[in-house]
């Protein structure tokens, strides 16, 4: 269900990414430039980002080197993916904290032409990381209740 | 400090860490540990990674590839591809590397190419053409690199992106290159087949008229790189716009034109780009992070003594490049390659007295031919996974397809005018 909500939301922003630069391009080309568009086009876009890489780890596409998990007994192999997850999120919450300290931080800077807050920004890191650990820890989960099996 | 960094990245590697992971965990000691630069900046630098207008072309390109293969435009240019080389020796090998000279025209990845093709071509050469398996899965990968030097190239948008490179240029430089490619793999499997017996896929050459219609069939596709190379001349779009273009392009075409795309086709091709996406962009931002980390510990300056203390002839310079771009390749991944190594040698390059552009196309070939050796290469087991070859069959079958693209990098290292003729003489 989740998943669904996050392909609906990412789809959508991209097509909005993509109509905005195309916006831009052709008012530009028409001598009637309109600033704001490929400002709100990268706004939408890191928000597209991090909704993306969330995706992309439930569907496992962030790939490593296979070739020494491939080559050792399927036990240490287990054992090796459960703590590299472990660390995954250990990584993913000092971000978490970092990134919400940053928002508040920045909130206060205004950016480009429209002056928006900064943290309409910065403040994607703190969902893409909680977002990231939440899909980090079902995985978790699923590794440890299913050990017996290949 | 920055032998703790490449220590751990390479640790963490090994454990098989995605590498995303890896390198942000890498770079992590440089902000907690040493204190110099707070680590809300590490944060920082990953939304400023991604608020970059010219790596939005990125997406974009991704985007528009797998939307031109929902809306048939593929299937068109497989028989064009066909109809145009399916005669010689060797036929759908042929066919294989022709396509890929023109799918490079619209879509930026190798790795994409090589699965498309590996499906779509694959089982009808070892059923039909006499190919076996592994030389099916050695001409399918190689040809797919031609993809990664004709423009539009997301490994050359990366390359001009992370090192300041006109991307106008790189793409430009990239066609002459690809179309030396093209010609000397068809020779190369041209030579294959002829030993070893592989069938040609059509009787006789076709009729021209045959030819004629199949072309105009595809001409929506083969104007694409044309329209955007005259348009980058006159600077009618920038690489993005062009991107953005691309994608209503291949709207028009699959609703209007060949009425081929569905609501599903679209949609798959929707959740296929973001996921793409996902996976290229937080490679991005982590590596914008281990870069800045590796930056504030002077790692290029250092580097750059280290080698001309080396040595300081410009030849050898390039000959110890290479070696290391080959040695990279073999083990990373071909953005993460490009983000990661290239901004550390192209200084030392570019003060040995070489041209970035010209240095951008070999590099970013060299980097995609580590796609295509063991132990890592992301094509290689792309289309090995897909044929159901071993990789140490496809080395073997691979072997005279590595010795064209030694000749190729010789060709392209020696002769400048190969990737700067066109940049010279259009902008």
């Amino acid at each position: 269900m989740l998943q669904r909500i996050e392909y609906a939301c990412a789809g959508l922003l991209l097509g909005a990414v993509v109509i905005l630069v195309g916006i831009a391009a052709v008012t530009r080309g028409m001598g009637m430039p309109i600033i704001w568009s490929v400002e709100v086009a990268q706004l939408l876009f890191v928000w597209l980002v991090v909704i993306a890489a969330d995706l992309g780890m439930q569907t496992n596409r962030h790939f490593g080197m296979q070739i020494m998990l491939d080559n050792v007994p399927s036990s240490i192999r287990k054992a090796t993916e459960i703590a590299n997850i472990l660390v995954m999120i250990g990584l993913l919450a000092m971000l978490f904290y970092y990134a919400w300290n940053n928002t508040i931080l920045i909130h206060s800077r205004l950016d480009g032409a429209l002056q928006l807050p900064g943290s309409y920004y910065h403040g994607s890191m703190v969902v893409g990381f909680g977002l990231l650990i939440r899909t980090l820890l079902v995985q978790l989960f699923q590794r440890i209740r299913n050990w017996d099996e290949v | 400090m920055l032998l703790t960094i490449a220590g751990l990245f390479a640790l963490f590697l090994i454990l098989g860490m995605p590498i995303a992971f890896a390198l942000a965990l890498a770079s992590i000691p440089v902000f907690v540990v040493t204190g110099t630069m707070p680590p809300t900046v590490a944060v920082q630098k990953m939304v400023t990674a991604t608020q970059s207008f010219p790596l939005l072309a990125v997406p974009f390109f991704i985007f528009a590839g797998n939307l031109m293969n929902a809306t048939g435009i593929t299937e068109r240019l497989v028989n064009f591809a066909r109809l145009l080389t399916g005669w010689m020796a060797g036929g759908l090998g042929q066919v294989s590397i022709v396509l890929s000279l023109i799918m490079g025209g619209i879509s930026g990845s190798a790795v994409a190419d090589a699965s498309m093709e590996a499906r779509l071509l694959g089982p009808s050469m070892i059923a039909k053409g006499g190919y076996s398996k592994a030389a099916t899965a050695a001409v399918l990968a190689f040809g797919s690199i031609i993809t990664a030097t004709i423009p539009p190239s997301i490994g050359l948008i990366l390359f001009g992106f992370i090192n300041n490179v006109s991307i106008g240029q790189l793409f430009l430089g990239g066609v002459l290159p690809g179309l030396f490619l093209t010609v000397l793999l068809m020779v190369t499997a041209y030579i294959v087949a002829k030993r070893n017996g592989y069938r040609a896929d059509l009787p006789q050459m076709p009729a021209l008229r045959e030819l004629a219609a199949s072309f105009v069939e595809s001409i929506w596709a083969l104007a694409f790189p044309v329209v955007l190379i005259v348009g980058f001349r006159f600077g009618w779009f920038t690489a993005t716009e062009a991107g953005a273009f691309l994608i209503f392009y291949a709207l028009f075409i699959g609703m209007f034109i060949y009425r081929d795309l569905t609501w599903a086709r679209f949609y798959d091709a929707v959740k296929d780009s973001i996921t793409d996406l996902g996976m290229i962009m937080l490679l991005i931002m982590m590596a914008a992070v281990l870069g800045y980390a590796v930056t504030i510990e002077r790692g290029p300056q250092q580097i750059t003594e280290f080698v001309t203390s080396l040595t300081s002839e410009p030849a050898a310079i390039l000959v110890l490049v290479t070696l290391l771009l080959i040695v990279s390749g073999m083990f990373l991944e071909g953005a993460a390659n490009i983000l990661l190594v290239t901004p550390i040698v192209l200084p030392v390059l570019t003060q040995a007295g070489f041209d970035p552009v010209h240095m951008g196309i070999l590099i970013v070939s060299l980097i995609n031919f580590g796609g295509l050796t063991p132990p890592v290469g992301v094509i290689m087991f792309t289309v090995c996974g897909i044929l159901g070859v071993k990789t140490g069959a496809f080395t073997k079958a691979a072997l005279p397809y590595y010795v064209a693209m030694l000749l190729f990098f010789v060709a392209v290292a020696l002769i400048p005018g190969l990737s700067l003729l066109l940049p010279k003489a259009l902008m």
